[in-house]
């Protein structure tokens, strides 16, 4: 009944706000009214007319001040008491210090991560793509069904096939990214990342060129002559932002190409490229073998992506049969856009949106709880407030103005936090969110309502109890006899204590998470890769254009690159391989040993291949274990060569000497190599993946044209990336190379996903900790309120204040030791579901568990002790005559 | 409205004397001003300055509910009426008010014993 009341009267304040006109024009009728009815009394009196009008207005008194009275009236001094409520607020609130920090600082943990990740949840899963019609893009896949990823690229035949047969489409496009060098007029050779596209591809993305135009369907064919479209970054970069660039002609990979469209600044699409060219398929490429492709396709309206899925499959059920040494064992089909670019993180990232909110959840609760134990000091002050007249109500809004007060100031922090947190995550985290890249992860106007949302409902769901409560007193109670606790209160004690110790386990539970992390990340880093990451420059060159389309002319290019960088004076030794460890790039196939009985077909072993140059193992630091390494001595004239990694010696000989002993192995066609040497091994993806079975070839024997060079510097590596481009310009201006990058960066990269979970379960811990502090440290101080009187007789009679204190302290330990207890054993039941993500570490390893045990006694205690130590310091008089 | 001699009532009391006046039935502001007037035999002079406000308060509360209404006279006035509410809020207040002044009075007739 009260709660409809006071609903009503907020309806009636709203339509008296709103309804300004109306309520303006019924003032003045009824001041009308009234003075006529006066006009006309005084005139049956006998007064004559005009005089009695004047007596009537006089009488009426100041218009405008009748008037302000009564709109105040109707206006309901909502805004009055809202400014006045917000002002008693910030005294009261600046008061109780320790308690203001507290809360605010609990509700900007919650809000703040709340925020951070709905920032990433919103970038991620709900925003639009930034595209035209993003709902009707789809792409298209193939499938190798006895194995191999479900998405699967595909290759220029099925496409051209697909484009010409499907139904479900309106357009197809086909695209795949490379490295080209480009040169522009004047300027040096660059590689940059670029991308071969089908014409339909941009315009199916409604993409519209900030200068010139994009490239047509029939500049899509071999004969027409070459165009390209360049990105925002490189116009900038390359050509200072002109917009004559329309019309230029650059080499791209020795080919002039024209420059007819320049791409709008945000734009991305997958990986950033920043030239774009017509991938120009042609007769050939229809009975092309090889699958390089990604394929997009928008469909037609009124068709789902579901339907044109089954259309896919029956294409690929016929292509099959037509073409079995292409198709079969494939299949095709379609698949959302969105799926393709968010990957695999929607599970994960609902998942953290669930227990982020859940961390919420109890961050209101603990600040309902302190709020709870202040409500107990301020019993007087309401009382007083009640008996000089407030009503119920008007504390009830106080109380709860006060905690909305709290939870703004929370979330101006925790927004503050969050907008940090993003930062951080894009800056970690932009190949496990594939999609952000695309959209862009940031505080923009959705988050921040999201948070004002969030920072309101906290504060009126944490204010609410308190504001009850408050309104509740009696003021005849509070002010007498101190108003103990009925059963009511009994039993929302329970309930505190539940909340506390709940907040102790999660807190065990996250905290074991994080430490694990921890724990793993320094393993990993320790874990030896096989070489040394020290000191170490890799740099990538791609061999562009006729003049290395013939074998011998590229590896003579690398061999006397790898002779003059090596006597450039900070470069202390230097080579180069084909797949360079941590770059994620390798090549496998199947080898069988030369005398040993053949495994049956399709289990041949598989080995990694690596074409490197005579200097590379030992730039590397990779030690050679048995026999020798690879030397400039060897030449396919001389029989072929191998060194093998210690894995591969270990598996087939694992007593005797791997040396000497031969190797079949297929790469276009079927060699023999003779073993020369073993190598050490090393992990090539990384410290979690085993290191593989690998060859090391030489060069000469196993060309290859895209090779990356690793210089031993006595210094900064990359200071020797100027002097290295000046000996690579002198011997082919044409040539460039592609990256720079340090080896201690690559390694860096390799952990980086565990560097992530870390800082997340790191900051789930922290949080958590915080959390579980607030909770016992409100516990505490609410007990201590509580029992105030009693322990104001205690001291009184002359207990000592050590065992006021440890009666005090006595329940908050208790139930930190239940919670600690109970989180150890959820922890123990949860951390092996972390299995994949730990490495060098057990789920249960004791050492964590002990320093987390150790962590949270120690607050646990601390944040007992703070508010115990205050019933020691209670003036026994003080304590007995307050209530 | 403190600085006008005649509306020297006790906040709260016109409220109860407003919802008297309109348990004899439904009203017009002027009406209640002169029911007050005459009724007190001129003691009490309500000025506009206090009435219509409190009507509009006690509108708000939902003591009391007004709707547009011609009068004999045929002119369009706002009629006052007492609802529910605002019978059992007059109800407490009278016997609030018998209290007080009872518990006045005995206080006055205290004499030196």
């Amino acid at each position: 009944m009260r709660f409809f009341d006071s609903l009503a009267d907020a309806v009636a304040r709203v339509r008296g706000f709103l309804g300004r006109a109306g309520r303006e024009s019924r003032l003045t009728d009824e001041m009308r009214f009234h003075v006529d009815m006066q006009t006309e009394a005084l005139v049956r009196g006998g007064v004559d007319t005009g005089e009695a009008r004047r007596r009537a207005l006089v009488a009426f008194g100041g218009r405008e001040r009748w008037r302000d009275a009564a709109r105040d009236e109707y206006r309901a001094q909502f805004f009055d008491r809202l400014v006045q409520d917000v002002r008693y607020g910030f005294r009261s609130l600046r008061h109780a210090r320790i308690f203001t920090a507290a809360s605010v600082a609990t509700l900007a943990l919650g809000i703040g991560a709340t925020t951070a990740i709905f920032s990433v949840v919103d970038a991620v899963l709900l925003r639009p793509l930034p595209y035209a019609d993003p709902n009707g893009l789809v792409m298209l896949w193939e499938h190798h069904m006895s194995q191999g990823s479900e998405h699967n690229v595909t290759g220029p035949a099925n496409f051209l096939d697909w484009r010409d047969e499907a139904r479900s489409f309106s357009a197809m496009a086909a695209f795949v990214g490379t490295r080209v060098t480009v040169v522009t007029p004047g300027g040096e050779p660059v590689s940059e990342q670029s991308r071969y596209a089908s014409a339909e591809l941009l315009p199916m993305l409604g993409v519209r060129p900030v200068v010139g135009r994009l490239y047509t369907r029939s500049e899509d064919t071999p004969a027409a002559a070459r165009v390209a479209v360049i990105d925002y970054g490189l116009w900038q970069r390359r050509f200072g932002g002109r917009r004559d660039v329309i019309g230029t002609t650059v080499q791209i990979d020795g080919n002039d190409v024209t420059v007819v469209g320049v791409l709008p600044k945000d734009f991305a699409f997958f990986e950033p490229a920043a030239v774009w060219m017509p991938i120009r398929f042609d007769n050939a490429d229809r009975t092309a073998g090889g699958r390089y492709l990604r394929v997009l396709a928008r469909l037609k309206p009124g068709v789902s992506w579901e339907q044109a899925d089954l259309e896919m499959r029956a294409i690929a059920r016929r292509r099959a049969i037509e073409m079995p040494q292409l198709d079969a064992d494939w299949t095709a089909l379609a698949s959302p856009l969105r799926q393709d670019l968010v990957g695999t993180s929607r599970t994960p990232l609902l998942v953290l949106l669930g227990a982020v909110g859940f961390l919420l959840l109890i961050a209101c609760a603990n600040v309902a709880n302190l709020m709870l134990a202040r409500a107990g000091d301020r019993r007087r002050e309401m009382a007083v407030r009640v008996a000089l007249g407030a009503s119920p109500r008007r504390i009830a809004y106080q109380v709860l103005t006060e905690s909305v007060m709290l939870a703004v100031a929370g979330a101006a922090l925790g927004v503050a936090g969050a907008w940090a947190g993003t930062r951080l995550l894009r800056t970690m985290a932009p190949s496990q969110l594939g999609v952000a890249a695309v959209s862009g992860i940031g505080l923009d106007a959705r988050v921040l309502v999201f948070a004002v949302c969030v920072a309101m409902a906290t504060g009126i769901a944490f204010g609410f109890a308190p504001a009850v409560q408050s309104a509740r007193h009696d003021p005849k109670e509070a002010l007498s006899e101190g108003g103990r606790g009925g059963a009511g209160a009994r039993h929302a004690g329970r309930l505190r204590a539940v909340l506390v110790v709940v907040e102790i386990a999660l807190a065990v539970v996250l905290l074991a998470g994080a430490g694990l992390m921890v724990r793993t990340l320094s393993d990993l880093r320790r874990v030896p890769l096989g070489f040394d990451t020290r000191h170490l420059l890799t740099a990538e060159v791609v061999l562009h254009g006729r003049a290395y389309n013939n074998d011998t002319t590229a590896v003579a290019f690398f061999e006397e690159a790898e002779r003059r960088l090596a006597s450039l004076p900070a470069v202390r030794a230097v080579g180069a391989i084909s797949w360079l460890p941590l770059s994620g790039n390798r090549s496998a196939s199947s080898f069988t040993v030369v005398g040993q009985p053949a495994p049956p077909l399709g289990q041949e072993p598989v080995g990694d291949f690596r074409a490197v140059t005579p200097g590379y193992l030992g730039a590397m630091g990779i030690p050679i274990e048995e026999g020798r390494g690879i030397e400039s001595t060897d030449r396919r004239g001389g029989g072929e060569v191998v060194v093998v990694s210690h894995t591969l010696a270990h598996t087939f000989w694992p007593n005797g000497s791997a040396v000497g002993h031969e190797l079949r192995y297929e790469w276009d066609a079927w060699h023999v190599a003779r073993i020369v040497g073993v190598a050490g091994d090393v992990h090539h993806d990384g410290p979690r993946t085993e290191p593989y079975m690998e060859m090391y070839l030489p060069l000469e024997q196993f060309p290859y044209t895209g090779m990356t060079f690793v210089l031993r510097t006595s210094g900064d590596p990359l200071a020797v990336a100027a002097p290295m481009r000046a000996v690579l310009r002198e011997m082919d201006p044409t040539q460039a190379v592609a990256s720079f990058t340090p080896m201690a960066d690559l390694a860096r990269a390799s952990v980086g996903d565990t560097r992530l979970d870390t800082v997340l379960f790191g900051m789930f811990g922290i949080i958590g900790l915080v959390l579980a502090m607030i909770g016992i440290y409100g516990l505490g101080a609410y007990t201590v309120q509580q029992r105030r009187h009693e322990f104001g007789i205690r001291m009184a009679l002359g207990a000592q204040r050590s065992a006021v204190l440890s009666m005090a302290i006595r329940r908050g330990l208790v139930l930190a030791a239940i919670g600690l207890v109970a989180g150890v054993l959820g922890a123990l039941s949860l951390t092996h579901l972390m299995g994949t993500l730990l490495f060098g570490v057990k789920p249960n390893d004791p050492v964590t568990f002990a320093w987390v045990g150790a962590a949270l006694a120690a607050v646990a205690a601390l944040s007992a002790w703070v508010p115990a130590r205050r019933a020691t310091r209670l003036d026994p008089v003080a304590a007995l005559r307050s209530d | 409205m403190a600085d006008d001699a005649r509306n020297d009532l006790l906040q709260g009391t016109l409220d109860m004397l407003v919802l008297k006046t309109l348990q004899l039935g439904p009203m017009h502001g002027w009406g209640i001003t002169e029911l007050l007037q005459r009724g007190s035999a001129d003691v009490l002079q309500v000025g506009q300055g206090s009435l219509y406000p409190a009507l509009y308060r006690l509108e708000r509360q939902r003591f009391i509910k007004s709707s547009w209404q011609t009068t004999q006279n045929n002119r369009r006035a706002r009629y006052y009426a007492l609802t529910a509410r605002g019978r059992e809020r007059l109800a407490t207040e009278r016997s609030n008010w018998a209290r007080m002044s009872r518990a006045i009075e005995m206080i006055l007739e205290l004499s030196s014993a």
